[in-house]
């Protein structure tokens, strides 16, 4: 008797343990063989995807027999890693057949990700399904399940405003930016203060094509540091002042304690630029440009504050439609539980095939040798049409089978009825509950 | 046929009445964005009926620049047209909701403005072409306007730090290079334009039109926007305002072409 497959998923992720935990059970590139080769190699799983991020590490399995490969998949991430079981197990979640596929789907569209609909995500998972792929731990169900993730997630991004507009003070800053002057390629960028959130910004900025870069700081090398990472110009704290008459953008993070850009030093500087739009970020605290520089004439001052109030409303925006994206996950999912169902009848739609196909070779056989006058020619359009009466006999039954299955289950009762109307032998046996998916 | 051509322009004015509401509306609640692509059809339909209507006259004798409700018909089938034009060059919902409704009031002038015919056009291909020219350098005009108002809401946005509407507007440079580009154009079909104008008019001896001074006063404008935005790189704010100057301007000229005793002076 052969068991039908179901899919089971266990792992943790930024809800259920805490970053010391999530970093130890992470799995890095060079592991991902050994540990592919070893959750395979446990009784009950036959496919294994494993999605490892900063965030989560999941497992995703098909199996016959859930309930112990479940319990398998926990068992796995703590020897794989040498961690106790009992430690993990309250940070493990497991979920089989509707639960697995739901999760996935919804990892892909970003509804689990710790930044709601982050685009990221997506080029995760395709890299867990290539792995796997590479290793050859995927078969047909998973990568079936990865690749309907991989288009959902797509398509909840282009669908749905789910992955829009800047979640971070870096972003949300390279955002306005273009709003001022659409593509930013070309642009000379000034940045004052070579800490972090300069850099955050400059990684940015250069994804926008950016390559025009400016750092001045009070300490030359970091400037330097900052300048060289980016392909830049390093330049001493005193002389940026000099670079605003040329600058599109200034950001400005320097610790310094009063404001270094001020409207009056700055009016000067604006009669050289002519009306051209000079775009500045403050993200210094105490803040490095004076507020009456906003008030000046073709000049974009945006401080701290204003690109908080940017990525809360996108926040917002985002948080509203996960509403949508949630739907799109339900459906997706019921599909994809159809497919899993209407797959389940597979064996038996093969085993019918046989019979009739025996049964029309068998029948082929016996009327030709009696039928001795026919041409070779005459024999092959004999052989045609018995061969096309059995594709044709068979299809509305085998389509029939598989809308059943995709409705109701590959059940026990009516696959048994099936068997018994056309004479098959009492074959393979489903173990689905009709209602799992 | 009267009967055909009013009907036709009755139709065109609704339908680009309509067109307007929704490229506004489309501008202030870009949500429904999706289901306001009818803006588009009302544009298109009202452009094929205003185009009917121009048939219609035409056949009447008048041909197609032959009275100035016809003028104005072809005035607002070209500011259509760079409509068209505008909104594929920024994809944004802000240079419609400009361009539609002055579609719509060139055409509604049209409509209520004089209907007498000019004989002395009929058959002056050189008149003709003054008139077109001058047209289309409107229309271009027109779509320079969108972009400096697109320019100046954007820029109050920013100021006020009033973001959310943003997406929905070009970015300041998009609109700078569209405004520059349409202006461009623009003033070199307004100086061809002016200088058959001159010259038809100097040949026909005619007498002094009031219509001069502001079609001179609008060259001159846009003139010296492009010499301070391409010979002295000015950009901004500032020189967004010209550019509402300027139209105002070719405004004003249009009206004075439209006034019916303007018409008798000149042509009777």
């Amino acid at each position: 008797m052969t068991e039908l497959p179901h899919i089971i998923a266990a792992g943790l992720n930024h809800r259920s343990a805490p970053v010391e935990l999530r970093e130890q059970v992470a799995f890095r590139p060079t592991e991902l063989e050994d540990a592919l080769t070893d959750v395979v190699g446990r009784p009950h799983i036959s496919e294994a995807v494993i999605l490892s991020t900063c965030n989560r590490s999941e497992l995703y399995a098909m199996t016959t027999r859930p309930e112990p490969a479940v319990a398998a998949l926990g068992s796995f991430l703590a020897d794989f890693h040498g961690l106790d079981p009992a430690e993990l197990e309250p940070h493990v979640y497991r979920q089989v057949d509707a639960g697995a596929i739901r999760h996935l789907f919804e990892v892909a569209a970003g509804l689990d990700s710790m930044v709601l609909g982050e685009g990221q995500i997506l080029a995760q998972v395709k890299q867990a399904l290539a792995g796997a792929a590479g290793v050859g731990t995927a078969g047909a169900c998973l990568n079936e399940l990865f690749q309907r993730a991989l288009r959902l997630g797509k398509q909840a991004r282009t669908d749905t405003e789910i992955g829009r507009g800047a979640m971070s003070i870096s972003s949300a800053a390279v955002d306005l930016a273009r709003t001022t002057f659409g593509e930013l390629a070309g642009r000379e960028v000034l940045v004052v203060g070579a800490g972090e959130m300069s850099r955050q910004t400059l990684i940015h900025l250069r994804d926008q094509g950016v390559r025009s870069v400016i750092v001045a700081n009070r300490t030359y090398d970091h400037a330097h540091e900052l300048a060289t990472e980016f392909g830049g110009q390093a330049i001493r704290f005193d002389d940026f002042a000099a670079h605003l008459g040329s600058a599109d953008i200034v950001v400005s993070s320097s610790a310094a304690p009063h404001a270094i850009i001020t409207a009056d030093g700055l009016r000067p500087v604006l009669a050289e630029r002519r009306g051209r739009p000079l775009f500045i970020v403050d993200i210094a605290v105490p803040r490095d440009v004076e507020a009456a520089v906003a008030e000046l004439d073709d000049v974009y001052l945006f401080d701290i504050d204003d690109l908080n109030g940017v990525c809360d409303r996108y926040r917002a925006e985002r948080a509203r439609e996960a509403q949508a994206v949630a739907h799109l996950v339900e459906a997706e999912a019921v599909r994809f539980g159809a497919w899993l169902q209407a797959r389940a009848v597979t064996p038996l739609v093969t085993e019918l095939r046989e019979r009739h196909e025996a049964l029309c070779e068998q029948e082929l056989e016996r009327g030709l040798r009696r039928l001795t006058d026919l041409t070779p020619a005459q024999r092959q359009q004999v052989e045609r049409m018995m061969r096309d009466y059995t594709h044709k006999v068979l299809h509305g039954p085998v389509t029939g089978l598989r809308e059943l299955a995709a409705e109701r289950g590959a059940g026990r009762d009516w696959t048994g009825l099936v068997r018994r109307l056309f004479g098959l032998r009492n074959g393979p046996q489903p173990i689905h509950g009709e209602d799992e998916l | 046929m009267t009967r055909l051509c009013v009907l036709a322009e009755s139709a065109a004015l609704v339908s680009l009445l309509l067109a307007a509401l929704l490229y506004v509306l489309r501008f202030h609640r870009p949500e429904l964005q999706g289901r306001l692509t009818w803006g588009r059809w009302g544009l298109a339909i009202g452009s094929a009926l205003l185009a009917v209507g121009l048939v219609s006259h035409g056949t009447r004798g008048n041909g197609p620049l032959g009275d100035f409700a016809n003028v104005s018909f072809v005035f607002a089938l070209l500011l259509a047209l760079a409509l068209w034009w505008a909104d594929r060059r920024a994809a944004r919902p802000a240079l419609a909701a400009t361009l539609a409704p002055l579609t719509f009031l060139v055409a509604l002038a049209g409509l209520l403005g004089s209907s007498r015919t000019l004989p002395e056009l009929h058959g002056s291909l050189w008149l003709n072409a003054h008139i077109l020219l001058a047209l289309t350098a409107y229309a271009c005009f027109a779509v320079a306007l969108a972009a400096a108002i697109s320019y100046l809401v954007a820029d109050q946005l920013l100021k006020r730090k009033h973001l959310e509407r943003l997406p929905h507007l070009p970015p300041l440079e998009t609109s700078d290079r569209l405004g520059r580009r349409a202006v461009l154009i623009g003033w070199c079909l307004f100086t061809v334009g002016l200088l058959i104008g001159a010259l038809t008019v100097y040949t026909w001896g005619a007498g002094f039109d009031p219509k001069i001074p502001p079609a001179l006063a609008t060259w001159t404008t846009y003139t010296v926007y492009l010499v301070l935005r391409h010979l002295h790189r000015w950009r901004g704010r500032r020189l967004q305002w010209l550019l509402v100057l300027g139209f105002a301007l070719v405004g004003l000229t249009f009206a004075l072409g439209h006034s019916p005793e303007q018409l008798q002076r000149r042509f009777f």
